[in-house]
């Protein structure tokens, strides 16, 4: 099945290779993981790690209606070919199902770290999975198609061969792409990062088709009247190898159930399977033609996407503030005079170089492997099982605080010397002529590189999908993945994004314009005594408290 | 009864190998005004700052009611208090108006609460004519009303002694009356004075005290009308004539 994103692999090898120093070997791991297992064991659940956005294989729904099975955490709810196959692996395990909505990426560090039992999300036993978990006996075998546009020069094609000359594409990373060059004097073309961006190529004739499975191909012709799958009988189509067409279920290494899913998986016919598969494309979200395409996606998902906003907001919110904070404190500690003893300058030393360890340790690494690291590496190496939300709260704070660092000391770091010294010489302390005067003024100055940082934040947040936090982005997927509508849901994505940042951009120039006061020279207490004033105090310059008097008069009449 | 204030004993002070402050020996008494003169470059500001401890002597001693400054455990922040600093770059707190710039060394550093430390910056500001621009910012300010503001913020703090640094240098020509008034006025009260000038008339007019300093040496000190009207090193004359001359 799919094999894309290098990304998952990378993100795992980076954090095994972490925890490898903290933990010796895999028989750790497994131990750490196992006893997890065993704890949930006793609940009798069966927690099954999906997508719930790769329809037909698993789709989210809002109510659960068709036999969907409630979403762990969510008031959504799971379907699909997956979710009612691992309903009967759950049955013949005699436990509860439990559906854990998980990022494609995030699945097998999920799996490893005991955060899940089961991968049933339409994954294929490629051997380079093999070497992180194992795998049952094939659920479902896929086969390759081509969609092409119904009234296009290919929609008659019986042969892979009968593709000589096409423009042809498929995903990247994916052995869909390696399968093209099995057509004789086809034109390859680049592969492309995602259905959609495919679909919208081939309907504006800039490819001629592209290599998918058989259940996307269906859910394309379905979703889009302008497009066609072309099946391909034995012999006449793609050869494949089982490693990719295959579905299996993704377990632990070791796990003690596997005899008994593979007995259950052996009761489902491959006739029983394909009508399984017909009912999930049927069933499989749809989008009813009489509405436009705004509100078939807002009706349907607007609750969804909402509370994605909410949540990148409050996570970027908070992020920002509490790295703020985090910031300030750095940047007062990193700009501290060197003092005169000698154990306090060692310990003030040593406390710089943490600090700068810690900040070129953030900035030098992304956000996305940081999440993965933190979220999955704590349940791996220490069995610490965190809320999404939490851990999403901690990572931005903390990724934040490296920059705001850096920000707020060079904000320290421009404010005139003249200040300090003029604080110092009326008796303040390094503290004290910090948080009057100095820090005022490099706060002040910082603010269009805080507005900046937060307005980063809010896009940024959308990496921690890879940890399945289900905000904005994470539901744009979810959504996107669900209406096949790639191009119409992320523009609605994109103009929510647009609003926050745009808003906040604004809000933040508000206060700039706040901290700076008026900008016009009404400098006096009574501005219509102004002129006045200036005569008497350039008269009266050696007897000055006279012009007071005149203000006062002046006031009082 | 006169007593000393200030006690400046073999002061020394180098900047990497460059010598600044060569043996510098000074003593001002309580109530005394006393001005530095001398060509750029001759060590009066940092002679002023080193007083201040804005800068760290290399060796010597200063002494303040007799008690050295430079011992381990002095407090350092108590002492400054005690003795105030108006700056050639004013430094007024952008960030403040006039009235908090006033305010926030005698709330933070002398604990008074705000009510009585209002009560006593607009007091000051009043003195030096700046009592109807207390909202103002800095930035709204002309320069001569920038230095009558830091001289008042320096007064609040009720300190035994104020150090100018150079307060008219930064100053165009018409703003610079205005400044030496105010200092005139506040010579007058008693205070305390060490005054780094090229003012020549300011010096001769309020001083108790000159002292004309050349390449990081005291090259000659005496009453103004010594200085001025009779001085007896070559270099001490050398400078005066250019000034006279303009």
């Amino acid at each position: 099945m799919r094999k894309k994103r290098v990304w998952a692999s990378l993100v795992l090898a980076l954090f095994l290779f972490i925890f490898a120093f903290a933990l010796p070997q895999n028989t750790t791991n497994t131990s750490a993981a196992a006893k997890t297992a065993a704890e949930y064991d006793k609940d009798k659940t069966f927690r099954v790690g999906m997508e719930a956005g790769y329809a037909p294989f698993n789709w989210t729904q809002s109510s659960s209606s068709n036999g969907a099975v409630k979403i762990q955490g969510s008031s959504e709810y799971a379907n699909g070919y997956d979710v009612q196959m691992a309903k009967k692996i759950a049955k013949a395990l005699g436990k509860k199902l439990v559906i854990v909505k998980t990022d494609w990426n995030g699945l097998p560090p999920a799996l490893t770290s005991g955060k899940i039992d089961a991968i049933i999300a339409g994954m294929s036993p490629t051997p380079a999975r093999r070497k992180q978990i194992d795998f049952t006996n094939t659920y479902y075998k896929s086969k390759l198609c081509i969609v092409v546009r119904r009234n296009g020069k290919y929609a008659n094609a019986t042969s892979i061969q009968d593709f000589k000359g096409a423009k042809l594409t498929a995903q990247q990373n994916t052995f869909h792409y390696q399968a093209i060059k099995q057509i004789k004097g086809v034109k390859k073309q680049p592969a492309m990062n995602n259905f959609a961006a495919m679909r919208t190529s081939l309907q504006s004739g800039v490819i001629d088709g592209y290599v998918s499975e058989v259940p996307e191909g269906i859910t394309a012709q379905n979703a889009q009247s302008d497009l066609k799958m072309i099946k391909f009988k034995n012999g006449k189509g793609f050869k494949t190898s089982p490693d990719d067409v295959d579905i299996a279920i993704g377990i632990r290494k070791g796990d003690p159930d596997k005899a008994k899913m593979n007995a259950a998986l052996a009761k489902v016919s491959n006739k029983q399977r394909d009508k399984l598969m017909n009912w999930a494309v049927e069933k499989q979200p749809k989008t009813s033609s009489t509405k436009n395409w705004f509100q078939q996606i807002w009706d349907q998902y607007g609750n969804m996407i909402l509370k994605g906003t909410g949540l990148t907001l409050w996570i970027s919110l908070f992020g920002t503030v509490v790295g703020f904070l985090i910031g300030l404190l750095i940047g007062i500690v990193r700009t501290t005079p060197m003092p005169d003893s000698r154990g306090r300058r060692g310990v003030l030393h040593l406390i710089d170089w943490l600090l700068a360890v810690y900040i070129e340790i953030i900035r030098g690494t992304p956000m996305i492997v940081q999440a993965a690291v933190f979220y999955y590496g704590l349940a791996q190496a220490f069995g610490i099982n965190m809320n999404r939300t939490v851990a999403a709260l901690i990572i931005v704070s903390f990724n934040t605080g490296a920059y705001m660092a850096e920000i707020i000391r060079s904000g320290i770091i421009s404010v005139n010397s003249g200040q300090f010294e003029a604080a110092s010489a009326l008796g303040m302390t390094h503290f004290q002529l910090m948080r009057k005067v100095v820090l005022p003024q490099a706060i002040r100055n910082s603010i269009p590189t805080i507005t900046n940082e937060f307005i980063v934040n809010i896009k940024d947040t959308s990496v921690l999908s890879v940890i399945s936090v289900s905000e904005l982005f994470f539901q744009g997927e979810t959504v996107a993945g669900q209406t096949f509508q790639f191009f119409h849901t992320y523009l609605i994505i994109s103009v929510i994004y647009l609003v926050l940042t745009f808003s906040i951009s604004r809000i933040l120039a508000w206060v700039e314009r706040r901290l700076d006061g008026p900008t016009n020279y009404d400098v006096m207490a009574n501005p219509s005594t102004l002129a006045t004033v200036d005569d008497s105090t350039a008269e009266n310059m050696n007897t000055p408290t006279h012009d007071v008097h005149n203000t006062k008069e002046d006031q009082h009449d | 009864m006169t007593e000393q204030l200030i006690e400046v004993a073999h002061l020394k002070k180098n900047f990497g190998k460059h010598e600044v402050l060569k043996d510098i020996n000074l003593t001002v008494d309580k109530g005394e005004v006393l001005t530095i003169i001398g060509a750029s470059g001759s060590g009066k500001s940092t002679l002023l700052r080193n007083i201040n401890l804005l800068e760290r002597p290399t060796s010597g001693d200063i002494r303040f009611h007799g008690k050295s400054i430079l011992q381990p455990h002095f407090d350092i922040p108590k002492y400054r208090a005690e003795v105030g600093m108006v700056f050639q770059q004013f430094n007024l707190f952008s960030n403040l108006n006039v009235l908090d710039n006033c305010v926030v060394g005698q709330t933070t550093v002398l604990k008074r609460d705000k009510a009585e430390a209002e009560e006593i910056a607009k007091k000051q500001l009043a003195k030096v004519g700046m009592g109807p621009y207390i909202q103002a910012k800095p930035a709204q300010l002309s320069g001569g009303q920038q230095q009558r503001v830091a001289i008042a913020r320096a007064v609040c703090m009720d300190p035994e002694a104020l150090l100018f640094d150079e307060p008219t240098s930064a100053l165009d020509p018409e703003m610079v009356d205005e400044v030496l008034d105010t200092m005139k006025q506040l010579a007058k009260t008693g205070l305390t004075m060490i005054v780094v000038t090229h003012e020549m008339a300011f010096a001769h007019d309020v001083s108790d005290q000159v002292v004309f300093m050349k390449d990081g040496v005291l090259a000659e000190k005496g009453t103004p009308d010594q200085i001025f009207n009779h001085p007896q090193e070559a270099a001490t004359q050398h400078f005066l004539k250019r000034y006279t001359q303009r």
